[in-house]
């Protein structure tokens, strides 16, 4: 049996085409549950009026982890253990036959949870989403590049079978992982998807995440809305990091990215001071070999980007537009950074597991 | 949802390697500089060697 689960908080513009792409796939779902929380629009009404069921969440200060919350403690107890639920954002849409394949991939005991790879929704012409959509293109080919394993189980679209979701239950209970408040997704976390990678992970299971369970998600439209996404992504990370130990056999790689974000954050800023100070003293000249090795970045960036388009491979050629925005995400890690030495924003909040 | 923590492989460095007159061989600073360069480098051009070529077909944004 599959079940879907979209939580929606003031959804109405999306939530239709949310739930058709839902009752669309070749292996349909038995139930698409649309779990309106704290709306004040008519997402519900849309929502039935597509064909969901619509529950609504009951004094739910808990977010979107809360909502499922409510939802799971409600339903997951008649279901059997191989039983699916796909878990997605109400803005999204996943392609065709994503339960097809996600029912395929969790028949292995061995798979936990199956993420979607996630891409923009088409350009709407700003340089913002331009580069956002380049972005997740770049990363959902270096997804499929390593095996089709995800990085995150990413909040957009993720099946688990019941079984898993109990045993991450059960796992917060008996301390085998960071406990919170919540049965199931942790409601204290910023980012409650990076939170289920870790704790599925460390409970031993594998989290493919192959090509064609994609899903479109909307990308942030303006650059301060981009800021606050990325400062809340990062800020969860860290936290789920901490609360999850930096160096377990799970947690290490994503630590390792970390330190080499720092490295290039260094690297980056003596680069520019070191470029400065060599113009200003007139002792500047141009090295063939570092001509070529800067060539390598240069492909990297056009090739890697080509899945999104022309359009994309002419920005990323500029190089010029890539380094302004690479230099605005690793602002965001600094202001992050910041926040973590200073302790005012994260809320460390998670009590540490086994 | 969660992305990646930094704008992609590379990215931090790209074209560090355009101006190569503020590597002072023998300084260790930029000996470590240039060796986190070229590691990064190694590993963008590996990004670009063509692999799993089956699902890779599959990748790219959904059409309008």
């Amino acid at each position: 049996m599959i079940t879907v689960l979209i939580p929606a908080h003031n959804e109405q513009e999306s939530i239709k085409a949310t739930v058709e792409s839902v009752k669309t796939q070749t292996r349909p779902a038995n139930r698409i549950i649309v779990v309106t929380d704290n709306c004040s629009d008519d997402t519900a009404a849309i929502a039935a009026g597509a064909g969901a069921t619509v529950i609504a969440s009951v004094g739910n200060k808990g977010k979107k982890a809360g909502a499922l919350n409510q939802i799971l403690s409600r339903i997951l107890k008649d279901a059997d253990d191989d039983d699916i639920f796909l878990v997605m954002d109400a803005d999204g849409r996943v392609s065709p036959d994503f339960l097809a394949i996600a029912a395929g991939e969790l028949a292995d005991s061995k798979n936990g949870a199956v993420g979607g790879v996630f891409y923009g929704k088409p350009d709407k012409g700003g340089l913002v989403e331009a580069m956002q959509i380049a972005e997740y293109v770049r990363y959902a080919r270096q997804v499929v590049r390593k095996n089709e394993q995800a990085y995150v189980l990413t909040g957009t679209a993720t099946a688990f079978t019941a079984c898993v979701l109990r045993a991450v239950a059960s796992g917060r209970v008996d301390g085998t992982l960071p406990s919170g408040p919540g049965p199931y997704y942790d409601e204290r976390t910023m980012t409650e998807d990076s939170y289920m990678t870790f704790a599925v992970k460390t409970l031993g299971y594998q989290t493919p995440s192959p090509a064609r369970c994609w899903v479109s998600t909307e990308v942030m439209p303006t650059w301060a809305m981009l800021w606050r996404q990325r400062r809340r992504w990062q800020l969860g990370a860290l936290e789920n990091l901490r609360s999850f130990g930096f160096f377990t056999k799970v947690t290490w790689r994503y630590s390792f990215k970390q330190l080499i974000a720092v490295c290039e954050l260094i690297f980056f800023a003596a680069y520019f001071t070191s470029l400065g100070m060599s113009l200003a003293s007139g002792t500047f000249h141009v090295m063939p070999f570092w001509i070529a090795i800067g060539g390598i970045f240069w492909l990297e960036r056009i090739v890697t980007a080509r899945k999104a388009g022309p359009k994309a491979m002419l920005i990323a050629s500029t190089m010029v537009i890539e380094l302004g925005y690479s230099f605005f995400l690793k602002a965001v890690n600094v202001y992050s950074y910041y926040q973590v030495i200073r302790n005012r924003e994260i809320s460390w909040s998670l009590g540490p597991g086994k | 949802m969660y992305g990646p923590p930094t704008g992609g492989i590379g990215a931090g460095v790209l074209g560090a390697g355009t101006v190569g007159s503020i590597f002072a061989w023998g300084d260790a600073g930029w000996l470590l500089m240039a060796f986190f360069v070229l590691a990064m480098a190694t590993v963008a051009a590996m990004t670009l060697i063509p692999r799993k070529r089956a699902a890779m077909r599959h990748v790219g944004p959904p059409r309008a």
